[in-house]
């Protein structure tokens, strides 16, 4: 019986679609709306981590002249 | 009282090992500006993948060389700035910031004159998606850039009587920098 529910549960993977729970993924993979959206939000995760990133690097370089100094 | 007397000639070496108070809050706060522009960057990326049509009005044609030219003043202004930071204290310096506040003014006074004439033709913010993404962005811009003229301009009233230090004149280039770098990325995106 165990192996019967498995099996059915494998066969129900293979048929059902994912579900795309996000505003903008209802019409479809290929949607450009949908490619942008993810692309923006990688953009707006990677800017900030690029300038905390600079400004501690701006601080170091400040560090390192001083004590050369 | 105490405190200030316990302070060392030492200690006062070691503190000029860090990074100027105006300077880190400058970029700080240009940080924040810079997450701004890129939330108002994406929005209009998303609006424009999203709505089917994406463009002004029929009888509005935006003048893209114009503000091409002005951006080309802009970048102008920029470099004026870095030059006055460069040679800071010299007369020289002196000019180069007047010449940067006045590029800015001019860049200022010919997206005025290209605002009139886009509404005389009838694209306002209410001309669909691409009006009201348009007028935001720039506008948001323009304000960043109003906002930057008159404190140069205030900043300029004290470097005349040399109370302007060095910190101080890298937090404006840093902020005038930010304001004149992000523009050609507002222009491409916007004009194109």
């Amino acid at each position: 019986m165990n192996r019967l529910r498995a099996a059915l549960g494998f066969l129900l993977m293979l048929v059902t679609h994912p579900l795309l729970a996000c505003a903008v993924c209802g019409s479809g993979e290929a949607d450009p709306t949908r490619n942008v959206y993810a692309g923006s939000t990688a953009f707006l995760s990677v800017v900030p981590l690029m300038a905390i990133g600079g400004v501690v690097y701006t601080i170091y370089r400040y560090v390192k002249r001083g004590e050369e100094e | 009282m105490a405190m200030m007397q316990s302070v060392s000639p030492e200690m006062l070496r070691q503190s000029k090992k860090g990074i100027p108070s105006p300077v880190l809050g400058m970029l700080i706060f240009v940080i924040g500006e810079l997450m701004f522009f890129s939330a108002l960057v994406s929005t209009r990326v998303v609006l424009k993948a999203s709505s089917g049509i994406f463009a002004p009005p029929e009888n509005v044609r935006l003048p893209v060389l114009t503000t091409g030219f002005n951006t080309a003043v802009l970048l102008l202004s920029g470099i004026f700035m870095i030059a006055a930071g460069w040679k800071h204290g010299s007369e020289r310096s002196k000019s180069l910031f007047a010449l940067a506040i006045a590029t800015g003014l001019f860049f200022l006074g010919v997206q005025g004159y290209e605002w009139f004439n886009l509404l005389s033709y009838g694209m306002t913010m209410t001309s669909g998606v691409f009006g009201a993404t348009f007028y935001l962005l720039i506008g948001c811009h323009a304000l960043h850039v109003i906002a930057a003229v008159v404190t140069m301009m205030w900043f300029y009233r004290l470097y005349a009587k040399n109370q302007f230090g060095k910190d101080g004149m890298l937090a404006l280039q840093i902020y005038w920098s930010f304001v004149v770098l992000i523009w050609p990325v507002l222009y491409v995106l916007v004009y194109f």
